[in-house]
């Protein structure tokens, strides 16, 4: 939401994956967001495929001139996958300007040969009187600077560049109404035609990030089977207690009763969302059958807007 | 929560900052400006006043020393003779009372003086007739009564007390059938 009262109280969360844009558009009041409007539109490429960013441009034109959304801020995502994320422990005494140039001088000293640009971004998510955790995130500058053009070209203004990841973790945590400091690993598993990603976070950590493809033998879905089997043993520290579920409901009907029978875990479906209030011009019906595609673009929409 | 931005936000919200602490010492500047302007015009209005009425009063003094305003100048004149005639009566009052304070006789008490122009009218206790008597010899030997005489006498039941009425003339007393208005600086005979 806006850091200022009268500054812009809309935002966009723009979701977009290989073959598909999400998109949900929110207005914040004091009280709650009003969806103003949602939608997946078709986009034959995938992020980083040669005129891509050409497509992802004027698709987004004629959505942004069909909707009346000019100018409007927007949040996206990068994949975890083309980003390199850090833990970096720091002593207490660390300024906020010593710890940009510590996370600059750590990411140029881990990415050694790299002769492109880097962007940066840094949040502690630990500090007591012993020392300060702190998560550094990079990426490559021209690869974001692309993407940025992409979206700006379309007339949409991007304020937000987050990890997808970290993005629905944040959702998830906003949508159960989770407090921040839970000591239980949550999972969410997003997916989204025949692939589906889990990430397993703690408070503020993401401990595990999986993709694949989803292999379905009658009721059982081997390989979502196989990846919780393989986080369950290398995270043995942190047992899973409760997989949120989004992305394709239908295709995927008995996933959740399948996973309470193997793996004794509370699943539930992304579809709380359902609470939101939605615009009177938009079709509820729609929205009801939808609504667990947009977790991701729910947790962008609701990320906190500066007024710079 | 992690909230990463791979935007230059730092850089931003620093300027916007900056731009911000900028924008509000320009603002507090101008309104201070403002501020010392406004006092500054009105202080100028009000010595612009001051000078004009300066300048009427300067006209005024110009004319009465050149003998232009005469009218000014006689009314002036009557203002003058007004005071001097209010401190005249009030000397004159001064005296009559003076003299009524200094009577050497102790066993007199005054309760009473009443003056219609120059008609005096007093009452008072004496303890016998030879103190009004005293009183009354002595008072004409002073040049401020004429015509005094005792009126009446009646005496009080268990006591040795004799309530007393004189009545006379004030003689150097002025005669005051004038009306004098302070504020508006008029004397009417």
């Amino acid at each position: 939401m806006p850091a200022w009262p009268f500054s812009k109280v809309s935002s966009i969360g723009l979701d977009i994956r290989t073959n598909e844009i999400r998109w949900l558009h929110l207005r914040h009041s004091r009280r709650n967001h009003v969806i103003e409007g949602f939608g997946i539109i078709p986009w034959p490429y995938s992020l980083g495929e040669a005129g891509c960013w050409e497509a992802l441009s004027s698709l987004l034109a004629s959505l942004v001139a069909h909707y009346r959304l000019q100018q409007l801020p927007t949040v996206i995502a990068l994949p975890l996958s083309a980003v390199f994320i850090k833990h970096i422990q720091l002593s207490p005494d660390f300024t906020a300007d010593e710890l940009q140039a510590e996370a600059h001088a750590r990411i140029q000293r881990d990415l050694v040969g790299i002769e492109q640009e880097i962007s940066i971004d840094f949040a502690v998510t630990h500090a007591d009187e012993f020392s300060k955790n702190m998560l550094v995130a990079a990426t490559k500058t021209d690869y974001l600077s692309q993407y940025l053009a992409a979206i700006n070209k379309s007339g949409l203004q991007v304020k937000v560049v987050d990890v997808d990841a970290y993005v629905l973790a944040y959702a998830a945590y906003t949508l159960l109404a989770l407090p921040l400091n839970i000591p239980d690993a949550i999972a969410v598993l997003d997916i989204h035609r025949n692939v589906f990603t889990l990430v397993v976070f703690q408070c503020d950590d993401i401990l595990f990030s999986h993709s694949g493809e989803i292999v379905q033998t009658g009721n059982s879905y081997t390989t979502i089977k196989q990846v919780l089997q393989l986080y369950a043993t290398t995270c043995k520290h942190a047992p899973l207690k409760q997989i949120l579920l989004c992305g394709n409901r239908d295709q995927l009907t008995v996933l959740d009763d399948y996973i309470v029978d193997e793996f004794s875990l509370h699943v539930q479906w992304a579809d709380t969302f359902l609470q939101l209030p939605l615009a009177s011009s938009l079709d509820s019906l729609g929205w009801e059958t939808m609504s667990s595609h947009f977790l991701a673009c729910y947790g962008l929409a609701i990320r906190k807007l500066s007024s710079w | 929560m992690v909230e990463i931005n791979f935007l230059p936000w730092r850089e931003l919200e620093h300027a916007h900052y900056r731009r911000q602490t900028f924008f509000l010492t320009v603002l507090a500047m101008g309104l201070v400006s403002a501020a010392l302007l406004l006092l500054h015009f009105m202080l100028l209005q009000k010595i612009s006043k001051i000078q004009g009425r300066i300048a009427v009063l300067q006209q005024e003094k110009i004319n009465v020393n050149t003998g232009n305003g005469n009218d000014k100048k006689l009314q002036l004149a009557i203002v003058q003779n007004g005071i001097e005639k209010v401190k005249y009566y009030q000397w004159e009052l001064i005296k009559v009372l003076t003299e009524l304070r200094a009577i050497p006789m102790h066993s007199l008490c005054m309760t009473r003086l009443e003056l219609t122009k120059n008609a005096l009218k007093m009452t008072g206790y004496a303890r016998s007739f030879v103190d009004l008597t005293q009183v009354l010899t002595y008072w004409e030997t002073t040049p401020v009564f004429a015509q005094l005489r005792l009126s009446g006498v009646e005496k009080y039941a268990n006591t040795s007390y004799h309530y007393f009425y004189f009545h006379g003339l004030v003689q150097q007393y002025p005669v005051w059938n004038q009306r004098y208005e302070l504020d508006k600086d008029i004397i009417e005979e």
